[in-house]
């Protein structure tokens, strides 16, 4: 009464397939509670994230949290560097020097965003203020969330933070996060 | 006091009890039984190459099976490839796709029970040979039939009384089922299967091209046991993520079946010897095995009668539900989908459809010897036209809604827009647009009385919609968002709903922007 090899081998293929499908089908994730849903889509409902670069660690590590938390739902991202222009010069007075750096400084953070997989906008903008700057490229691009970079280091008013951070906090329709990092340049 | 109906109506729904074991069931107990029913008349029409028939068929189904998990999750309701239909290509077709379901139920039910009834007389001999004339009527076995009736009688009450009773019928039945049939494969091909046996047959009893498609056009009617699932999905545990892990483990494990009960067969047994036991071809296999050989009858026989009893019942609950969704959506009259309050089941839809399947088997007896045959062929029909009309809803859907949520999505997929377009979609609608044709080509039953029946239905709906002043070529207004919203919160899928409200607030935004 002894098989055929092939036989036992379709015998033994058959009882593979079946208990290990009914195996993956019978383990059922948990389900995940309404409050923690809630938190977890609306982190990835952030389609559009907008990243303020001025040259320094702060600025790169903002682009750092930025592709991470953009990763996984594809999240455009614009890197976005403003030329403040004082109000005693033209607005598109040349200013190589200032240009060069904010050029290096979207180059580095693009490079940042190549190794996540993301394929980012830069903009170099020309305007009076920083903060004005900033927001009306969110307002345009349609921003879910400003992710910005600051250390302690920097110019800071009483709660450590400086005049554009406070002035984008304020007037920003979308949500705003703040990275400061002790980490000393 | 039409106010108080219909505040009754939205109050009173579909129970959520299906688990995922009892959703795998649904679908397993149809499929299962269809096998047995099959085998022998696959293999009568296909010979040597009935595991090609089987194969052929099955690569259609893995495409039909793809797109049924896909929308069954995202959509999660009562009815099954008739909602979809509706909701992709609109209400005309959603009535002529729940047309052709609501055929298959009905015959599920009809063939199934008297099949069921057919294998207890296997211990009542000189019940199975009664014959009697009945006016024009000859070879009429009135203990059979009575005992079909009594079977769809006891089913249809089960319904009645609630979905934890019957899902639990066939979770108890098709585990049983599982455990014996896969016995009856593993033992086969261990100890009885000879390759050259397997080899000689196809060589040599090559079937001719029309005897192989009309194999193929009986095989696919061992592959509706998907509907079934999405029927069950509104009464699903967590349905957007209980159906695509059931979806796909039938998809997998009744391919499984499907191929190997034609190989180890023909490794075993010459087709002819299976083919000659169309009413019975699995007892006939399993009576050829070493071990058990000596049970194989009454095994086979109390196998049979279960597994297709819980085909029959799946058929019941298929049918009612599928009124109860096509009522809901104004496609039929209001009356079927009343819910009973105390047991939260569409009492009148069951009893409806299970007079319509008694009065099947009624006629199927009274037709004589091919009442088998004819019951195949309408089967054939009604799933193929509705998996056709379904594959194409896939494509719309993804075109139209391409914002819902899907928590299974088919694989390959080709950008067109802001749509992903599913390659194996369009495979699937071109597999089943040839299947159709293929049905209706090799089956001059089903060529005539399919499109009949269907017919008969257009004009019901005609009717329904000219008297209720509902449009009949057009669409009712419906607002699926905010339907996808209700149905996302009653299941409970709460990342799938939080997700569906972050898509809908994005598409406002752009519309304002625009």
């Amino acid at each position: 009464m002894s098989g055929h090899p092939l036989g036992i081998f379709l015998a033994l293929f058959f009882l593979i397939v079946l208990i290990s499908t009914l195996m993956w089908m019978l383990r059922v994730p948990r389900p995940v509670p309404m409050e923690v849903a809630r938190a977890v889509y609306s982190v990835e409902a952030a389609r559009c994230i907008v990243v303020p670069i001025v040259e320094g660690i702060y600025s790169e590590r903002a682009v750092e949290l930025a592709c991470r938390l953009g990763e996984r739902q594809h999240a455009r991202l614009v890197l976005v560097h403003v030329l403040e222009v004082p109000y005693t010069v033209p607005l598109d007075t040349p200013l190589p020097d200032l240009e060069a750096r904010g050029q290096r400084a979207l180059e580095t953070a693009r490079f940042i965003a190549i190794q996540h997989g993301l394929k980012p906008e830069i903009r170099l903008v020309r305007h009076r203020s920083a903060p004005e700057g900033i927001l009306s490229v969110a307002r345009q691009v349609g921003a879910d969330q400003i992710i910005m970079g600051i250390g302690l280091k920097r110019r800071a008013s009483s709660d450590g933070l400086g005049r554009t951070v406070h002035e984008v906090m304020r007037r920003a329709s979308c949500e705003v996060i703040v990275a400061k990092a002790p980490i000393v340049e | 006091m039409v106010a108080e109906r219909k505040i009754h109506r939205e109050h009173v729904g579909l129970r959520r009890e299906v688990t995922v074991w009892g959703s795998f069931t649904w679908g397993y107990a149809d499929v299962g039984a269809d096998v047995y029913v099959a085998l022998g008349l696959v293999m009568a029409a296909a010979q040597g190459a009935t595991p090609l028939a089987f194969l052929i068929a099955g690569i259609v189904y893995i495409m039909v099976g793809l797109a049924y998990t896909e929308m069954a999750a995202a959509y999660p309701v009562a009815g099954g490839g008739h909602y979809f239909t509706l909701r992709g290509l609109g209400d005309f077709w959603g009535l002529v796709a729940g047309a052709a379901l609501m055929l298959d139920y009905t015959v599920d039910v009809a063939l199934f029970a008297m099949a069921s009834a057919g294998y207890i007389n296997f211990f009542f001999p000189q019940f199975r040979e009664f014959r009697m004339s009945l006016g024009p009527f000859h070879d009429v076995n009135l203990i059979w039939l009575g005992e079909t009736l009594v079977l769809i009688l006891l089913l249809a009450l089960l319904n009645i009384k609630g979905i934890r009773e019957s899902s639990l019928f066939n979770e108890v039945l098709g585990a049983l089922d599982l455990v014996m049939e896969s016995s009856i494969i593993v033992i086969g091909f261990a100890f009885a299967w000879r390759p050259e046996l397997f080899i000689h047959q196809w060589q040599t009893q090559f079937p001719s091209l029309h005897q192989l498609l009309y194999g193929v056009s009986i095989a696919v009617i061992s592959y509706v046991g998907l509907e079934s699932v999405s029927q069950a999905a509104q009464e699903t545990i967590r349905p957007a993520t209980v159906i695509p892990r059931t979806s796909l483990a039938l998809i997998v494990i009744v391919l499984l079946f499907a191929m190997s009960f034609p190989t180890v067969s023909l490794g075993i047994l010459p087709w002819q010897e299976i083919a000659a036991r169309e009413g019975d071809p699995v007892a006939r296999l399993a009576s050829q095995l070493p071990l058990v050989g000596f049970l194989a009858g009454p095994a086979a026989a109390v196998l049979a009668a279960t597994i297709v009893l819980i085909s029959a019942n799946t058929g019941v609950m298929g049918a009612s539900r599928l009124a109860y969704s096509m009522a809901e959506l104004g496609l039929i009259g209001e009356g079927l989908s009343w819910v009973h309050p105390r047991f939260h089941t569409p009492v009148r839809s069951i009893l409806f459809f299970s007079g319509v399947a008694a009065a099947e088997a009624v006629f199927a007896f009274l037709s004589g010897r091919r009442a088998l045959e004819t019951m195949a062929n309408m089967y054939a029909f009604g799933a193929m036209l509705a998996y056709f009309l379904s594959t194409i809803a896939l494509l719309a859907l993804r075109v139209k809604e391409p914002h819902v949520p899907r928590p299974y999505r088919v694989p390959l997929n080709i950008r067109w827009g802001e749509a992903e377009i599913p390659v194996l979609g369009i495979l699937g609608v071109i597999g089943t647009g040839l299947m159709v044709l293929v049905v209706l080509w090799t089956h001059d039953i089903a060529r005539v009385a399919g499109p009949a029946w269907v017919a008969m239905w257009v004009l019901y709906y005609a009717w329904y919609r000219k008297r209720t002043g509902k449009p009949v070529w057009g669409n009712l207004a419906r607002d699926w968002d905010a339907q996808q919203l209700r149905i996302l919160e009653e299941t409970g899928e709460w990342d799938l709903l939080e997700r569906f409200r972050i898509e809908l607030e994005r598409r406002r935004r752009s519309q304002q922007e625009a």
